[in-house]
C-alpha cells in the first residue's frame, strides 16, 4: 500500500486502479475515463493536506476522518479546499463524496455513485449503476445509459438524453427535467413534494404510464393517455406503446409534463 | 481546444521526455497523448520530423535496437533543457491547465446541453399549456353560445308562459266576472220570483234562496225566463256566453293588431246594439214580466255589457227551443254579425 500526504499542487500516476474513492470538503473533483495510465492532479489546495491512498487497485482521495457514512453529518463549515483531477480506466467503479464540492464525472462505464450537499453533479456519457443523492446541488447528466437512481432535497436533476432501464427519482422540491428513452421494459419512477417534473419520451415508447399530482397540473401529449381530474387529483394514465415498461409520477403539488419526443429510430432531433 | 503548444514548447517538452529516459519515438507519442488524457495525441508525421531536427541542431542522438530508433538527449540537449529551466516549469504548469480545460469542457458542455434541453422542454410544456388553454378558450366560448341561445330559448318559452299565464288570468278573471254576473242575475232572478211570488203565494219569502231557487226552476211551465227552465240549460247559456266571450277574444288576438281603447267604445256600441236586439228579439215576450219588477233588466244589463249578448244566444239554441225558437233562429246571426262588425275596426 502506497500512501501520499498532499499538502501541495501534485501529480501522480499509478499502474492500476481498479476501484476509486473521493472524499472532498470545498473545491472540485473531476474523474475521466481514461485509456492510459491512471493518474491524479491536484491543481490547487487550501488548508488541511489530501490523503491519498494507493492499495490493490483501490484509490482513495480523502481528508482524515471523513468516511462516506459520516459524510453528510460532516456540517462544520470547513476553509478545506482542493481542486483534483483524476483518470481512471473506463471500467473503474468509482464513489464519489463531496460537501459542497462540484463533481464531474466523464465517461466512465461502471457506474458512480455520488454523494453531495450544495455542490452540483455534472455526469457525461457514464453508464452502468449511477446513483446521485444530494441536499440542494444540481444534478446535471448528458448521455446518461443504465441503471440512474437520484435523491435529494431541493437539488433539481436534468438528464439530457440518454436511455434508463431503471430511473428513480425522489425529491422534496427538486425540478426534475429528464429527456431520455425507455430500455425495453425499462422504468421511470419520479417522486416528488412540490418538484416540478417534466419528462420527455420518444414517440415510440412502450410503457405503462401513471402520472399523479394531487394539487398540480398534470398534462401529456400522448394522445392515447386519459386524463381523470377528481377535486384532489389530477392523474393521467394508461399506456404508451405496449405497455410493457413502466413510467409513473407522483407528485404533491408539483406540475407533470410528459412530451412526446421524436421516436428513437429517428434521433438527433435535440442537441 | 486551444493549441496545446506554443511555438517552440513541443521542441522543449520532447526534450524533457528524452531527458527523463531514452525512447522510441513511438513511445513519444504514446506519452504525449497521455499527458493530455488522448485529447491531444500528436501524429509521427508531426513528431518524427522534429526529433530529426533536434538531431540535426545536436540536441538529440540516436541508436538503432531491433530495426527501430531508440531516441536518446545529448549534453547539448540537456544544456538546452538547463538554460530554460523557467519555461520547462510553465510548460508543466500549461500542461496540468490543459487537462483541468478538458474538465472544464466537460462540465460547460453538459451544462449548456442541460440549459438548452431545459429551455426546450420548459418551451414544448409552454406551448402545450397554451394549445390546452386555447380548447378551453374555444370550449369556453361554445358553452357560452350554448348559454347563450339557451337563455333566447328560455326567455322565449318564458314569454310564452307569461302570456299564457296572463291569458288564462285573463279568462280567470272573466270566469269570474260571469260567475259575479250570474251570481247577480241569480240573485235579481231570485228577488223578483221573491217578490212574485210573494204577490202571488206571500209566505214563500221566508225560504232559503235555494229551495225558493229549485222551486222557481222546477216551475218550468210557467211563462217565465227561457233559459231558466232548468239548471242543464242554465249552464248551456252560461257556456255560450262564454264561449262567445272567448270567441271574440280570439278575434281580437288573431286580427294580431294593437287592442287599442278606441276599438272599445264601438265594440260597446255593437254589443250594446246585440243586446238590445236579443232583449227585444230572444226574451222580447218574458221582457214584459221581468220589466214589471223593473229590477232584472238594468241588472241584466249593468253587469255584463258583454255577456248577455254572448248569452242571448245560448238560450236561444239550449233549452228553450220550443219558446224562442224563432228568435234564435235570428239571434245567431245577429250575434255572430257584431264580433265580425267588430273586426275590422280592430283590424
Amino acid at each position: 500500500m502506497t500512501h501520499w500526504t498532499v499538502d501541495a499542487p501534485t501529480a501522480l500516476e499509478f499502474d492500476e486502479v481498479t476501484e476509486l474513492n473521493v472524499r472532498l470538503i470545498d473545491g472540485t473533483v473531476a474523474v475521466l475515463a481514461s485509456a492510459d495510465r491512471p493518474s491524479l492532479a491536484v491543481s490547487e489546495l487550501y488548508g488541511r493536506p489530501l490523503h491519498v491512498s494507493h492499495a490493490d487497485g483501490i484509490l482513495t482521495v480523502s481528508y482524515e476522518s471523513l468516511s462516506w457514512d459520516g459524510l453528510l453529518g460532516f456540517l462544520k463549515p470547513r476553509k478545506d479546499k482542493a481542486v483534483v483531477t483524476i483518470t481512471v480506466p473506463a471500467d473503474c467503479p468509482i464513489q464519489l463524496g463531496v460537501l459542497s464540492a462540484s463533481a464531474v464525472v466523464a465517461g466512465l462505464h461502471a457506474g458512480a455513485a455520488v454523494k453531495g450537499m450544495s455542490g452540483d453533479i455534472t455526469l457525461d456519457g457514464v453508464t452502468g449503476d449511477v446513483s446521485a443523492e444530494t441536499m440542494s446541488g444540481e444534478v446535471a447528466g448528458c448521455d446518461i445509459d443504465g441503471e440512474i437512481r437520484f435523491k435529494s432535497m431541493s437539488g433539481g436533476l436534468t438528464l439530457a438524453g440518454g436511455s434508463v432501464g431503471t430511473l428513480t427519482v425522489d425529491t422534496l422540491s427538486g425540478q426534475v427535467t429528464a429527456d431520455v428513452s425507455l430500455h425495453e421494459s425499462g422504468s421511470v419512477r419520479v417522486s416528488t413534494m412540490s418538484g416540478e417534473v417534466t419528462l420527455r419520451l420518444p414517440a415510440d415508447s412502450d410503457a405503462q404510464v401513471s402520472l399523479r399530482s394531487t394539487s398540480g397540473a398534470v398534462r401529456t401529449e400522448f394522445e392515447t393517455l386519459r386524463t381523470v381530474k377528481a377535486p384532489a387529483s389530477h392523474t393521467v394514465s394508461g399506456n404508451v406503446g405496449a405497455g410493457s415498461g413502466h413510467v409513473s409520477v407522483t407528485t404533491m403539488s408539483g406540475a407533470v409534463t410528459l412530451l412526446r419526443g421524436a421516436p428513437v429510430g429517428m434521433e438527433s432531433k435535440t442537441q | 481546444m486551444t493549441p496545446v503548444f506554443r511555438h517552440g514548447r513541443l521542441r522543449l517538452y520532447l526534450l524533457r521526455l528524452l531527458d527523463e529516459e531514452p525512447r522510441h519515438g513511438y513511445e513519444v507519442i504514446r506519452l504525449l497523448r497521455d499527458r493530455f488524457m488522448g485529447v491531444y495525441a500528436p501524429s509521427p508525421g508531426t513528431i518524427y520530423p522534429r526529433l530529426a531536427r533536434l538531431e540535426e541542431e545536436g540536441l538529440v542522438t540516436h541508436d538503432e535496437e531491433n530495426g527501430r530508433k531508440v531516441y536518446r538527449i545529448t549534453e547539448a540537449g540537456r544544456e538546452e533543457l538547463r538554460s530554460r529551466g523557467d519555461e520547462i516549469d510553465e510548460l508543466e504548469e500549461e500542461l496540468s491547465a490543459s487537462v483541468s480545460d478538458i474538465v472544464r469542457e466537460v462540465r460547460e458542455d453538459v451544462r449548456d446541453t442541460v440549459r438548452s434541453l431545459r429551455e426546450e422542454l420548459t418551451r414544448a410544456a409552454r406551448e402545450m399549456r397554451g394549445a390546452e388553454r386555447d380548447a378551453r378558450e374555444q370550449a369556453r366560448e361554445q358553452t357560452r353560445a350554448a348559454r347563450e341561445s339557451a337563455r333566447e330559448a328560455a326567455d322565449a318559452a318564458r314569454d310564452r308562459a307569461r302570456q299564457a299565464r296572463e291569458q288564462a288570468r285573463e279568462q280567470a278573471r272573466q270566469a269570474r266576472e260571469e260567475a259575479f254576473a250570474h251570481a247577480h242575475r241569480l240573485r235579481e232572478e231570485a228577488s223578483r220570483l221573491r217578490d212574485t211570488s210573494k204577490d202571488q203565494w206571500g209566505g214563500w219569502g221566508n225560504w232559503g234562496e235555494w229551495s225558493r231557487w229549485s222551486e222557481w226552476a222546477g216551475r218550468s211551465s210557467r211563462s217565465g225566463w227561457p233559459g231558466q227552465h232548468d239548471l242543464g240549460a242554465l249552464r248551456d247559456f252560461e257556456r255560450l256566453a262564454r264561449d262567445f266571450v272567448t270567441d271574440l277574444r280570439s278575434v281580437a288576438w288573431d286580427s294580431g293588431t294593437i287592442l287599442g281603447t278606441d276599438v272599445i267604445p264601438t265594440l260597446r256600441d255593437i254589443l250594446a246594439d246585440t243586446l238590445d236586439r236579443i232583449r227585444e228579439e230572444v226574451f222580447e215576450i218574458h221582457h214584459d214580466e221581468p220589466d214589471e219588477d223593473s229590477a232584472p233588466p238594468p241588472p241584466s244589463d249593468a253587469p255584463a255589457p258583454a255577456e248577455p249578448p254572448a248569452g242571448a244566444q245560448p238560450p236561444a239554441a239550449a233549452e228553450p227551443p220550443a219558446d224562442t225558437a224563432p228568435p234564435a233562429d235570428t239571434a245567431p246571426p245577429a250575434d255572430t254579425e257584431p264580433p265580425g262588425a267588430a273586426e275590422p275596426p280592430v283590424k
